[in-house]
């Protein structure tokens, strides 16, 4: 077993054991302490990865970490490490808060390691068949997270999410299956999914057949990544579940589901098709954009606000990857890097200020900067690290992105500019009007606030910060090469 | 040439249970309509055996077998009788447009497909074509009607088109990857299943009219 199987063991031992573990407060140590044991080994195989420079492979070929997957493999179980640790904070004050049954919690536990674990497999899969599987997985398992509250609400919530992930998965598995007639007459038969072979033939696969195939697979992931006319979903989700899945489905899910996509477009840049491909990413990543950008204006709810602001980064990267010169593809990756950690630390601050006055309604949650200072500035920093201002890493990442639009075509900057102040007014205007306002009606809910639950979001801020003035380039370059390496 | 021509038929016999679907307002009716569409296409698979046998298409029909035609009826069946869903769901708008708007779909389906007719050949093409043609009338079904088993039961129809596609261009997946397909459609149907339960002692009714707080406010 080489690293990369050790990668899926404590994911594994987390979804055996995790059901049976009857203490609360142990199982969430317990769930802990494995993230940190997967964060650990996915640091070792990215060292292994960058250093060797090419694929490792286990099992026979089925599972694959080339340099572009464990860039997000570590991403992911960085992420699932700092959420985990929330979690125990956030946990423990919503028992105080709404007395859940302690069922909730072992069921909770179990479905946090299985979601996060198909999204590993997503990552680490060489066959495009396993890799819907596990998009498939992923998505059934976050919706029972969703449903956690049991409320109306979330009921809707994770009922609207289910079906058009459906619907959507369903139309991804018509273009894999579409895929795999393209290929199964060059490739014997298992062969017709894998991913390394595909990319080895992809010049003798017929353009038209993966131009149709991608139309479909585009429509389906593009489904779970949030794109326009099919992300109604996005906003109840992240609105109704706990925060910690709040967290988790806008860094993470949107992020693997834009993996998926990223990988077959990888293979379409080999053909006469690149262009469709390319057309496709670029005019959904604007329309994302503007609707986001409109939409954010009028939103009442502060997770919602935060939930649109996700669509409108998706919209940012995939005009980064549908470019796709090297410019665009360091935009791109950093931005994936960066969205992922400040959306986080800014759903958790909004998830603590939650548990502190016990609504949503971004109306009710006024005087936040005389109430709890250190939320009250948790949330505007991270909103302004959301929004790209210069001390934040992405300032960065958008400065390079509006370098990488006027290389292709400097028309295309208008929209872009546009969208960009929009969404900047309406997030700014809204969550000032939380911090800097007086109240003498609104009180808070007294309970003992730990200051636990506060690290994960300095951590990401500090991080976000640090990647601003210094830009791991050691982390991205390599990814660049290979992605230049493949055209 | 006579055995293409049972296949042809085969395939036009489950659109056109996907047709009745659509125009269907009682629930057990549906589900009717639904137990047979798998058991045409449990036939069509078997016929798929003549044509060329080999032990990985041996597997990968037995788990199809085994869970959409035993499984899955099976558990349905149950859901429907324990739910009593004995009640009339009618469309959205009237059935004639409904149809109307499904016989265009059929068509668009067979423009999209007769544009790479040079690459999947003739035989296939028709095939193709009348699958794509179900999947868009799976998506059909779930748009028009308000309760939420019809929108399960079209999720399952587009299931259903994926197997007829796939058997009909590739003669299915690798086996591994097909086990994992039925596997995760038994438990996605298992969580709707729970869904739909807890929304009906939620609500008391599976209208979908409950399931619309959420709408943008302005």
């Amino acid at each position: 077993m080489n690293w990369l199987g050790l990668l899926m063991l404590p994911s594994i031992i987390a979804i055996l054991s995790l059901p049976w573990i009857k203490n609360r407060e142990i199982a969430a140590r317990w769930s802990f302490i494995l993230t940190v044991v997967s964060f650990l080994i996915a640091l070792r195989l990215i060292i292994l990865v960058y250093s060797v420079g090419h694929a490792v492979l286990y099992a026979n070929q089925w599972f694959m970490c080339d340099t572009f997957g464990s860039f997000y493999v570590l991403l992911n179980t960085f992420i699932t490490m700092t959420t985990a640790f929330y979690a125990m904070g956030y946990l423990k004050n919503e028992y105080d808060r709404s007395q859940f049954h302690p069922l909730t919690y072992r069921f909770y536990h179990t479905f946090y390691h299985l979601f996060t674990f198909s999204m590993l497999l997503v990552l680490i899969s060489n066959n495009l068949g396993v890799m819907w599987i596990a998009m498939e997985l992923a998505t059934i398992s976050s919706v029972v997270l969703v449903a956690l509250y049991q409320t109306t609400e979330a009921l809707e919530a994770a009922w609207k999410y289910l079906i058009l992930c459906g619907v959507g998965l369903g139309l991804a598995l018509l273009g894999t299956i579409i895929f795999y007639f393209a290929s199964h007459h060059s490739l014997v038969s298992y062969q017709g999914l894998q991913w390394t072979a595909l990319l080895k033939i992809a010049s003798q696969l017929p353009p038209k057949l993966l131009e149709i195939s991608f139309v479909f697979i585009f429509v389906g992931y593009g489904t779970k990544a949030g794109f326009f006319p099919l992300h109604s979903w996005l906003p109840d989700a992240h609105a109704e579940g706990p925060t910690p899945i709040s967290a988790l489905l806008s860094g993470l899910l949107l992020n693997v589901a834009l993996f998926a996509i990223i990988r077959f477009k990888l293979i379409l840049d080999q053909t006469a098709a690149h262009h469709f491909a390319q057309i496709l990413l670029i005019l959904f990543g604007f329309m994302n954009l503007l609707y986001a950008a409109f939409s954010l204006l009028r939103q009442h709810n502060i997770k919602r606000l935060f939930a649109y602001s996700s669509i409108e980064h998706m919209g940012l990267i995939s005009i980064a990857f549908g470019i796709g010169t090297p410019l665009a593809y360091l935009a791109g990756l950093f931005h994936v890097l960066l969205h992922a950690l400040s959306k986080t630390a800014a759903f958790f601050t909004a998830g603590n200020l939650i548990q502190v006055f016990h609504t949503q309604v971004i109306k009710r949650l006024r005087a936040a900067g005389v109430m709890t200072p250190l939320l009250a500035w948790l949330l505007l920093l991270s909103s302004l690290a959301l929004l790209g201002l210069p001390p934040f890493g992405l300032f960065i990442s958008e400065m390079l992105l509006l370098f990488a639009v006027v290389q292709v075509n400097y028309w295309l900057v208008i929209p872009l500019i546009i969208g960009l102040s929009l969404a900047f007014l309406a997030i700014f205007m809204k969550i000032q009007a939380i911090v800097f306002s007086h109240s003498s009606e609104i009180k808070t809910h007294n309970f003992s606030f730990k200051h636990v639950s506060n690290w994960p979001i300095l951590l990401h801020l500090g991080l976000v910060t640090l990647a601003g003035l210094w830009v791991p380039l050691f982390l991205l370059m390599p990814v660049i090469m290979f992605f230049m390496g493949k055209i | 040439m006579i055995s293409q021509q049972i296949t042809l038929l085969l395939i036009s016999l489950i659109l056109m249970t996907s047709f009745l679907m659509l125009m269907q307002s009682r629930i057990f009716n549906l589900v009717k309509l639904l137990i047979w569409q798998n058991i045409l296409l449990a036939i069509y698979l078997t016929l798929q055996l003549f044509y060329a046998v080999s032990l990985e298409l041996i597997i990968s029909l037995s788990i199809t077998f085994l869970v959409k035609i035993i499984l899955l009826p099976w558990l349905l069946w149950r859901l429907v009788s324990y739910l009593h869903l004995s009640g009339r769901i009618d469309p959205l708008i009237n059935k004639p447009l409904l149809m109307f708007t499904g016989i265009l779909l059929t068509a668009f389906a067979f423009i999209i497909s007769y544009q790479i007719k040079a690459l999947i050949g003739d035989q296939a093409v028709i095939s193709f074509s009348l699958s794509l043609a179900n999947t868009l009338l799976a998506v059909l079904l779930i748009m028009f009607r308000k309760k939420a088993i019809s929108q399960v039961i079209g999720l399952l129809v587009i299931e259903n088109s994926m197997f007829l596609l796939s058997i009909t261009l590739t003669n299915g997946f690798p086996w591994v990857v097909e086990l994992g397909i039925g596997f995760d459609i038994l438990i996605g149907f298992m969580i709707f299943a729970l869904f739909l339960i807890r929304i009906r002692t939620t609500h008391g009714s599976l209208e979908m009219r409950h399931l619309e707080k959420l709408k943008e406010t302005v």
